[in-house]
């Protein structure tokens, strides 16, 4: 599948899941001045890899309030940590059939940090994009296929 | 009396239980039961014998596509909606095969899921 086609997908079920919009951009600096919220989902099959979206801890409350339709100041760590998996797990679902076919998916994992994330972003991965989410936060999305040999 | 309808809403995703509840509340008489996976909602329908059962696929201990085979087992009363971000047409067709009345690829528009319970329902 064409980079700008995943694009054009990811962008849609982000808004559609979220209410937030996505524009792409060529910047690779996350959020400087807060942790970040990582979550994966793995895709287990004939083929393995994973896909995970990476955001600024504001995002992240952002994205959880909007999911749970409920006010910022009332959204906990539980909250977000069950959203922007949830979030994660849309994705995934959707982009899976065209990287992996009938892979099974996981559940998703979230990570918050900052130092521990930033090694995500040296990944080869078969698709990564940054987005600019609502002009302000900056997205990373990545699919990365991985080979296991025993 | 007419009793309320019993939806059981299985997903593991609190936010994803929680939207789903907001959209179909209000539109018929419901009594609402949650599972976060196969397991719980197995219990579930061993004792409460829901009407409609709204689930995931992809959970931990049971997924979705294990807990329509053991619903099948106990006969086809119950109408069950798989809510998935699974968009493999083989694999959702296994999902028909084993029991699944119906199957919304998320992210689900709510209108989707009133329209999905009334086709279910009759």
């Amino acid at each position: 599948m064409e980079n700008t086609v995943i694009e054009h997908l990811v962008k849609t079920i982000w808004f559609d899941t979220t209410g937030l919009r996505l524009s792409p951009t060529e910047s690779v600096t996350l959020a400087a001045d807060s942790d970040l919220y990582l979550a994966t989902v793995v895709f287990f099959g004939s083929q393995h890899g994973s896909l995970s979206i990476i955001a600024g801890a504001g995002l992240a409350d952002q994205i959880a309030s909007r999911m749970f339709q409920a006010p910022l100041e009332s959204i906990s760590c539980d909250d977000v940590h069950d959203s922007f998996g949830e979030l994660a797990n849309v994705l995934a679902g959707n982009l899976k059939s065209d990287f992996f076919g009938t892979a099974d998916l996981s559940r998703p994992v979230i990570m918050e940090g900052r130092d521990s994330l930033t090694g995500a972003l040296a990944i080869d991965a078969i698709f990564q994009k940054v987005f600019v989410c609502e002009n302000r936060e900056l997205v990373l999305v990545q699919v990365c296929q991985v080979e296991y040999s025993l | 009396m007419v009793q309320a309808m019993k939806i059981l809403i299985v997903d593991d995703s609190r936010v994803a239980r929680s939207n789903i509840m907001k959209a179909l509340s209000g539109l018929v008489d419901i009594r609402f039961f949650e599972a976060d996976d196969g397991v719980g909602a197995w219990s579930i329908v061993q004792r409460e014998n829901p009407d409609v059962i709204f689930t995931d696929w992809y959970m931990q201990n049971m997924d979705g596509l294990e807990l329509i085979r053991r619903v099948r087992q106990r006969g086809n009363a119950t109408k069950i909606c798989m809510l998935t971000s699974e968009t493999n047409n083989e694999r959702q067709n296994l999902a028909r095969r084993e029991g699944a009345n119906c199957i919304l690829t998320k992210p689900i528009k709510l209108d989707q899921l009133a329209r999905a319970l009334e086709q279910m329902i009759g």
